[in-house]
């Protein structure tokens, strides 16, 4: 009767490691690609964000994490230089989670912006996202602007969309 | 000692056997290099799990038979680990994680082996006996089948001229090499060069199916240099094996056709026999097929080509086993597009710049482009890893390479002798395929072109720079492997006879 508990113990604890795996591995494993922080505060949508989104994201592999990667830029409208922290957003309807972006070594999205000048490739961002830190689902895709010197910040809701299914991750950028 | 050897010999030949029947079947279009690597990760794989149990099982009245039969239980769930996580993916209605799997799978087998050395040791050594002898038989079948044709090859090179051939008589009248007529002996013949676009779509397709814009100016291009578009070319097969042979010996092969044999036939083929035995000087640079017998040719490292398009071998095993719970640490997919494409510019660089070859040269080159992997958007940029064996992404790539057909054209063309001008040849071996892939991660893809007949991949594209030729002449539908006996007959007055699809 003993050793059969044993091995009742055994299945018990693969059943806590199968539901508790993933979790764990975001808690404690997963570096990048995870939220700063969930329903973030959010202030109402601005207009004075300009903003561009990659049409694609591309998966690739970080410090031996499999990740995804979406490029895109944003910048106040009336401070086109100004540096900004920049946050992506990604929303649903049972609440937000807020990641955060990385500069672009080599920035040349923002080129494509007719009013270029070199002071801005700081609007340049890169994102990296983690399948594993994703509930199934459908985000909204949004921008959270906050000057790096000083007060104020802008929230933008972009046509991105993220598709979350238990083993998939797309990508749809509406105009 | 001799029962834990005993043990280990089953664990050890059920491991090899999947992989020696794989390569087995594949052998004449893999170097034995790729046996290497899975024969040896599987071998290590089963040597450990086998000296686990019987670690574990140690105490267990015949520990080596249980700890064999615990290894097989192993080897089985290690060769359909991809497979399980297929299947559980697919539906997408449960998160699968490898890093929950693989454990769980360990787990089973684990539990398997417990099982299995609670088995009385009288009928366990039975089962072991009996799967000894049929994993004996097996692998020793498998390696007589892996030796087979590699002795079949080298036995055709030794024996040239093509003992393939006179076993099955072309339809072709051939010359031999001491038929060439003693004028010709100082007749300037032309350079021949011989491009294989794989999977190229021809252009009428391109415009009614995928409404490629640049197809007007690419037809544009093609007839302000004077070359000759065989708009209603078609091919019997989409075999790029079985076209290739057939093209390149005058005769058409079909799919029933052994691929040892189409290999061999590709290999030393009569179209390179026949421009020799009229002093030409050959090259060959075929990225799929690298052992093309001629005064130059480039021996493609099966390393060097490994990445993406040719180790297939490779990458079914890596998808298919445990290791796939690895692959991401098997290869950087960034890294091997680039050397796709290094690859493939190498090819063509190589084939334009072949001035210290003697003249007249023949030049015989196969690019892998627009094959997949689709690693070009329509500039050349490369894509992300996740398209590259979505079919959607073709066009793009297929558009790319026409813009490296027409850089192409005018290098050669550029660098022609006026006075002799070269014959150019650009075709494909079929159209493209519209074929389901797998991911990296062995996902079923949805990466496939809707509604999209079949029919369209055996519509290949081909044109020809025939210098001299009165173009009022040429069929429009002449069949391709008609055209080096239109190109000798022509330039060198060869006496080839039209092969039967043409009539």
């Amino acid at each position: 009767m003993r050793n059969w508990y044993k091995h009742f113990i055994a299945v018990a604890l693969l059943i806590i490691y199968v539901f508790a795996a993933n979790p764990l591995y975001v808690r404690f494993f997963l570096k990048d690609g995870k939220p700063l922080g969930t329903q973030v505060a959010l202030p109402n949508t601005s207009k004075d964000v300009i903003y561009q989104l990659g049409d694609q994201i591309q998966s690739l592999r970080v410090n031996g994490q499999d990740l995804y990667q979406l490029n895109g830029y944003a910048f106040f409208q009336y401070n086109h230089e100004q540096e900004n922290n920049i946050t992506v957003i990604l929303s649903k309807a049972t609440g937000n989670m807020a990641f955060a972006t990385r500069p672009v070594a080599l920035p040349n999205m923002i080129e494509s912006y007719p009013g270029y000048t070199k002071g801005m490739d700081h609007a340049e961002f890169s994102l990296l996202l983690s399948q594993n830190a994703l509930a199934p689902g459908t985000y909204h895709i949004g921008i959270l602007l906050q000057n790096k010197n000083g007060a104020g910040q802008s929230y933008v809701l972009t046509g991105g969309l993220l598709k979350k299914t238990p083993n998939t991750l797309t990508y749809t950028l509406t105009p | 000692m001799s029962k834990f050897i005993k043990g280990l010999c089953l664990p050890l030949l059920v491991a090899a056997y999947p992989i020696l029947f794989l390569y087995g079947h594949n052998a004449a279009n893999l170097e034995p290099s790729s046996l290497v690597m899975p024969l040896g990760l599987s071998i290590l794989a089963a040597a450990g799990a086998y000296g686990l149990f019987y670690l574990f099982q140690r105490k267990a009245v015949a520990a080596s038979v249980s700890a064999s039969l615990s290894a097989v239980v192993f080897l089985i769930f290690y060769y359909f680990y991809g497979t399980i996580y297929n299947l559980l993916v697919s539906p997408d209605k449960l998160p699968v994680y490898h890093f929950v799997l693989l454990p769980v799978v360990i787990f089973v087998v684990f539990y398997a082996g417990f099982f299995i050395s609670k088995i009385k040791a009288a009928p366990a050594a039975g089962v072991q006996n009996i799967l000894l002898l049929f994993a004996l038989v097996l692998v020793a079948y498998n390696v007589v089948f892996i030796i087979a044709p590699v002795e079949l090859q080298r036995a055709h090179v030794k024996q040239d001229p093509s003992p393939v051939l006179s076993a099955a008589k072309p339809p072709t009248a051939i010359p031999a090499k001491t038929a060439a007529k003693q004028s010709d002996v100082n007749q300037k013949y032309p350079d021949i060069y011989f491009f294989i676009f794989d999977e190229y779509e021809r252009l009428d397709v391109m415009q009614s199916y995928f409404h490629d814009p640049d197809v007007d100016q690419y037809e544009a291009f093609l007839k302000q240099n004077h070359f000759y578009l065989f708009t209603g070319s078609q091919v019997p097969t989409i075999n790029t094996q079985t076209e290739m042979s057939s093209r390149l010996n005058l005769q058409q092969y079909n799919m029933n056709s052994d691929v040892k044999v189409t290999l061999a036939a590709i290999n030393n083929n009569k179209v390179m026999q026949v421009v020799k035995s009229y002093g030409y000087t050959t090259a060959a640079l075929d990225m799929a097929f690298p052992h093309i017998v001629a005064d130059y040719m480039v021996n493609y490292d099966p390393s060097q080509v490994a990445g993406m398009a040719v180790d297939e071998f490779r990458q079914t095993f890596l998808g298919d086993t445990m290791f796939n719970a690895f692959l991401g640490y098997f290869q950087d997919t960034a890294m091997s597009e680039a050397k796709q494409r290094d690859l493939i510019f190498y090819t063509l660089n190589q084939a334009t710049n072949l001035s210290s070859l003697k003249s007249p040269k023949f030049v015989y080159a196969h690019v892998l482009l627009p094959h997949m992997p689709f690693i070009f958007d329509k500039d050349g940029n490369l894509l992300p890893p996740q398209d590259n064996y979505d079919w959607h992404y073709y066009m793009g790539q297929h558009q790319y390479t026409t813009k490296v057909m027409e850089n192409l054209i005018t290098k050669l063309l550029a660098n022609a002798d006026p006075s002799n001008p070269p014959v150019i040849i650009v075709q494909s071996d079929h159209g493209a395929r519209n074929m389901i892939r797998r991911t990296k991660d062995n996902i079923l893809m949805d990466g496939y072109l809707e509604n999209y007949s079949i029919d369209n991949a055996y519509k290949n594209f081909d044109a020809m720079y025939l210098p001299g030729m009165d173009q009022s002449t040429l069929n429009p539908a002449m069949p391709p492997i008609d055209t080096m006996i239109l190109v000798l007959n022509h330039y060198l007055n060869a006496g080839l006879t039209l092969g039967p699809a043409a009539k």
